[in-house]
């Protein structure tokens, strides 16, 4: 699969600050969403920054559609539409003559402009001043000024901040959109479970380095080997030593509940069949997904 | 280069640097009447009537307006940290750099027409409507003034392009500013003072290029007081570093 953008060894670190890019090698393919995943402070944004060439890097290189950064801009901006951290705006424009300055500076019609209001939602405010919008409005007008020139790549660097449950359904369903046209999306969030359902992609970043990436299918494998069962049961005590003299790993919950590990669904009868066997009563069990922090958090543990 | 000095007018509308340009033009205009007024009330020619208007706004206005000018373009991009999004916009360095400069010359002599326009039209309607500024209902010498307007333009450009520099590199609004009042301030005090190599700084043209009004001796280059030619050298030499400044952080 051909990558839209990457990045080859990459090193970038704060004089006074935290690492970064540590040797990074990122790889976006073509086509993905790719959910870029780090706690506060991770170095998303910095990374973000790197790609687009507004961060130069201390060693190693990035790669926009093939091409070295420092020759393919800014031609190749063309095909790249960016949503930065904080929305940014002149504060003294409507959004339609906001979104004119924009369009004016990629020589885009009037009618990317009334589309984009559209599919945004912001039709309604299109005359109103920047100054006065609320902080979500502000960042669907980043996402409409993104969307404009129909890019191939979308750079996403937390796009949800700040909007409300239905303006994180209208991202979630501009990113669908996006993606069934064929459209590549790197989008940056700290809030893992926004990203669950929509990545085809993940990049699990921590201390510069990237703990993991790969496709879902990749991290879902990850996933099964990371499962657990939670039973309550007559006597915790004597299941915990009993599923322990089978080789079970087990941590006793404090609501006397137990977490038992398992590497698959099957798994589950057979515990059943162990407490049966030693005649402790079964109240309850329920198979434990993990979710993409429990992933998040165990792969920065062991790192 | 075109669409970047585009989207710098729709930028301007409603923005703090086109009222400036606007009243403050306005306000330059009814003063200077006003002075006009008071100070001659038996009346006056066209001749003098443009000495109160240029000496006035050569003073203190120009340099002032340039530099509050340059500080305000730029300090809309640094505030929104919409330099970011402008660099990852398909338009090269040159044309974003040259864009700025090219708007802000652009809105420069806009204001200045505009206050051309304004003096002959208050000059105008005092020579119809006072009694004794009969004299400015004559036309004035239109090559005396058409050379105003084009020394008004090259007194400026040094500081025009000094100060595009500084607003590009100091993102605090603050910064540029002091050091254009500080530059002016010294400037004046040495003009006070008689320095005889005045002309070497960027901020003396605008002061002294109205040299038919002014008493001090000034050194002259072809007909020209030589610090409007210096203006020019600044205007160049500090526009060409500037780009390079902007492409090394590029």
């Amino acid at each position: 699969m051909q990558h839209v953008i990457n990045t080859e060894s990459m090193h970038f670190g704060f004089r006074k600050g935290p690492l970064i890019a540590n040797g990074l090698n990122l790889e976006i393919p073509e086509g993905s969403v790719y959910g870029l995943i780090g706690e506060n402070g991770a170095g998303k944004s910095t990374l973000i920054r790197l790609l687009l060439g507004l961060c130069k890097p201390q060693s190693g290189s990035v790669h926009l559609f093939g091409k070295p950064l420092n020759e393919a801009r800014p031609l190749v901006f063309q095909r790249v539409g960016l949503v930065l951290e904080h929305p940014r705006a002149y504060p003294h424009l409507t959004v339609r003559s906001y979104l004119s300055v924009m369009a004016t500076y990629r020589q885009l019609s009037e009618v990317r402009i009334d589309r984009a209001l559209q599919d945004t939602q912001l039709g309604g405010v299109a005359g109103r001043k920047v100054r006065q919008l609320s902080t979500g409005q502000k960042q669907r007008l980043a996402l409409a000024q993104a969307m404009m020139p129909e890019p191939d790549v979308y750079l996403l660097d937390e796009p949800t901040n700040g909007l409300d449950p239905a303006g994180i359904a209208l991202v979630r369903s501009l990113l669908r959109r996006w993606h069934k046209q064929g459209k590549t999306i790197l989008i940056s969030s700290h809030q893992l479970s926004e990203l669950e359902g929509l990545c085809t992609h993940f990049g699990l970043l921590h201390q510069g380095e990237l703990v993991f990436q790969g496709s879902r299918e990749k991290l879902t494998l990850r996933k099964q080997h990371t499962l657990s069962v939670s039973l309550s049961c007559s006597e915790p005590a004597k299941a915990a030593d009993t599923l322990r003299e089978q080789f079970w790993e087990v941590t006793v919950l404090p609501n006397d509940h137990l977490r038992v590990q398992i590497k698959s669904n099957s798994d589950s009868s057979r515990i059943a069949d162990v407490l049966r066997a030693a005649e402790i009563e079964l109240y309850e069990m329920q198979i434990q997904r993990p979710r993409l922090e429990d992933i998040f958090l165990s792969l920065t543990k062991t790192n | 280069m075109y669409r970047s000095i585009l989207a710098e007018w729709q930028k301007a509308k409603g923005s703090m640097a086109l009222w400036l340009a606007v009243l403050g033009t306005v306000f330059n205009v009814l003063l200077f009447a006003g002075v006009a007024l008071v100070r001659y009330p038996g009346g006056l020619n066209w001749s003098d009537y443009l000495a109160i208007h240029y000496q006035g706004i050569s003073t203190m206005m120009l340099p002032l307006f340039v530099i509050i000018l340059c500080s305000l373009v730029h300090d809309l991009e640094h505030r929104q940290g919409h330099w970011e999004l402008l660099r990852t916009s398909p338009v090269s360095p040159a044309a974003l750099y040259m864009g700025k400069w090219i708007f802000m010359l652009q809105l420069f002599v806009f204001a200045h027409l505009m206050f051309v326009v304004g003096l002959l039209g208050t000059g105008f309607a005092l020579g119809w409507l006072v009694d004794g500024f009969s004299a400015l209902r004559q036309n004035p010498d239109w090559s005396e003034l058409l050379r105003l307007i084009g020394l008004t333009i090259a007194s400026v450009l040094g500081i025009l392009s000094l100060h595009h520099w500084l607003s590009l590199a100091f993102p605090r609004f603050i910064v540029p500013l002091t050091f254009g009042i500080l530059g002016f301030v010294l400037t004046l005090l040495l003009q006070n003072g008689g320095w005889e190599y005045l002309w070497v700084l960027p901020y003396a043209a605008p002061l002294e290029y109205v040299r038919d009004w002014n008493k001090l001796p000034q050194p002259d280059w072809w007909g020209i007081y030589a610090g409007v030619w210096t203006s020019l050298a600044y205007g160049v030499i500090a526009l060409i570093g500037g780009y390079l400044w902007f492409l090394s952080k590029w």
